[in-house]
């Protein structure tokens, strides 16, 4: 088996050691592909993705990136290892302008895209460039994220419910967009509540509930798999 | 009216250098910190020992700075008292406020804060002296800028005010043009997502309380220049300070400066409708005010 580009072994986190969010959680993320975690509220899905981002300290089991060992990385080095993290809410700076967003996220590695080179790729952030980030909407706010995500050049980007709050419109297109990253190389780990969605566009999905791993395999199969469904629509737990 | 309105600039503009640091702080590091405002007396007096020690080196700085009761030692040593409280602050920090923040004691270092206070406010009294103490005896005198309506204005105060606005200044230009600026701004907004986003907190929270410190020392001398300073400025000047950080807003750079401006304007115009006994009462009304009426301050924001 090729070696992932992230990989979480046995992962024991939580915001305190004495209580465990997650028990024991493993997760492989393919490079170049999506990878969908799902599971139920409280399943432990955005607590896995800061654990692996240095967010939330970890008792237990290794999170490698590349192959290096990334456990318990200071959240400010994750751009020199090539990771961007959006977190679900709160993910710009309102009091900033676009452009300072942006040039902010820009000055974190050596080599980054510049806030320039941002609002052309980003046309609608270019026209916003000297508007504070609290008069944008909600999918104006997530392009800026990903904007800023994508400044460091990270090989791997971890998104927490990157589609929470936004119409079904401006969600299909920031997921989309993350999507279209992929065909760059670029390895997304998403967290995700909106399971068919997700699933149409990821390549492989882990499920969760309570703290540790359920289900994983091929998004397509998943989608398809009634007992999945099941699960969705009528609240049914997993094997516990 | 006028002439309350300049005084209420004066303490307004010392007000605000004071609250940029004490607002980055409690809303950095969420705790009130009550010492803040003896930053300002650590800087006063830093600047008391270094004038002296300046005019004592080189008698030729003792040459005032005409119309000004300040000398080119004072002047220098200004500069200097902000190193010396910049210092200060993160030896602070690193002695007394981190090793309680590593244990996750926030209320710990309100009452901390307390402590560090007294134990400052002591060794200043000990070392000085408790009486009052100015950097000239020289006595300089008003001008009458107007008559009617009457507007007399120190020379030192103009200097004051044009400083501080001149610093004001300068940190404006910081935070709006460099990406350290953006930085210090995002720290204080969301300091999560600023280390997301490759900001190193712990360099910033050494930078906060160096930024702190250094505006702290400039308000502290800015008030010994216009009235005169003592181991009890600190105690006298907290609650002011602290009514400035509220109405701007915890974490609010910008808020602070106006929350300065509106206390030292609120508590200048007091004085007009008030006996001179109750002023000391208007920075409280302030407070409950704005917490009253907008919980968050005139820019902040609600957090968890």
């Amino acid at each position: 088996m090729a070696e992932p580009a992230l990989e979480a072994v046995e992962v024991t986190a939580g915001y305190v050691p004495e209580l465990p969010i997650l028990r024991g959680v493993s997760l492989r993320a393919e490079a170049g592909k999506v990878t969908v975690i799902i599971g139920p509220n409280g399943a432990g899905k955005s607590t896995l993705i800061k654990a692996i981002a240095g967010l939330i300290p970890v008792s237990g089991g290794r999170v490698r990136h590349g192959g290096r060992d990334i456990t318990g990385l200071a959240p400010d080095r994750l751009a020199g290892e090539g990771i961007a993290y959006l977190p679900q809410t709160d993910n710009v700076f309102r009091s900033l302008t676009v452009a300072q967003n942006l040039a902010l996220a820009a000055r974190r590695a050596p080599g980054a895209t510049s806030a320039e080179a941002l609002c052309a790729r980003f046309p609608m952030l270019g026209e916003k460039r000297n508007e504070r980030a609290a008069a944008l909407s909600g999918g104006q706010r997530q392009l800026l994220a990903l904007a800023m995500a994508l400044a460091g050049g990270p090989r791997t980007i971890l998104m927490d419910e990157p589609s929470a709050g936004l119409s079904p419109r401006a969600a299909q297109e920031v997921l989309e967009l993350a999507r279209s990253l992929t065909a760059q190389g670029v390895t997304i780990l998403l967290v995700e509540q909106n399971v068919k969605q997700a699933l149409r566009l990821a390549d492989h999905c882990f499920i969760l509930a309570e703290g540790k791993n359920q289900i994983d395999g091929p998004a397509e199969a998943l989608l398809a798999d009634p007992i999945v469904g099941e699960i969705y629509l009528g609240g049914r737990r997993l094997r516990a | 009216m006028l002439q309350s309105f300049v005084d209420g600039l004066l303490v307004g503009s010392i007000l605000s250098l004071g609250a940029i640091g004490l607002t980055m702080v409690m809303h950095m590091l969420r705790f009130a910190n009550f010492s803040h405002a003896e930053l300002l007396s650590i800087g006063a007096y830093a600047a008391l020992v270094f004038d002296g020690l300046f005019a004592a080196l080189a008698p030729v700085l003792t040459v005032k700075l005409a119309p000004l009761s300040v000398t080119a030692a004072l002047a220098l040593a200004f500069l200097v008292s902000m190193g010396v409280t910049a210092v200060s602050a993160v030896a602070i920090d690193r002695l007394v406020f981190r090793r309680i923040r590593a244990r996750g004691e926030e209320l710990s270092m309100v009452f901390a804060s307390f402590g560090v206070a007294l134990i400052v406010r002591s060794v200043i009294g000990l070392t000085f002296g408790l009486h009052p103490q100015l950097y000239s005896r020289e006595i300089v005198f008003a001008i009458v800028v107007s008559r009617d309506p009457l507007l007399l204005i120190k020379p030192d105060q103009v200097a004051v005010l044009v400083a501080a606005v001149a610093i004001m200044g300068v940190l404006h230009l910081v935070l709006s043009r460099t990406t350290f600026g953006f930085a210090l701004r995002a720290v204080a907004e969301n300091p999560q997502l600023a280390q997301v986003n490759g900001v190193n907190l712990r360099r910033m929270i050494a930078s906060v309380w160096l930024i702190g410190g250094a505006l702290a020392a400039a308000a502290g001398v800015f008030y010994a220049i216009n009235n005169q300073m003592s181991p009890v400025m600190g105690r006298d000047l907290v609650l002011p300070i602290f009514a400035a950080t509220i109405v701007g807003g915890i974490g609010s750079i910008y808020g602070a400066l106006l929350g300065g401006f509106v206390v030292g304007l609120a508590s200048s115009f007091a004085l007009m409708l008030l006996p001179s006994g109750y002023s000391p009462a208007v920075p409280f009304l302030i407070i409950i005010a704005v917490l009253v009426l907008r919980p968050h301050g005139l820019f902040g924001e609600a957090r968890a």
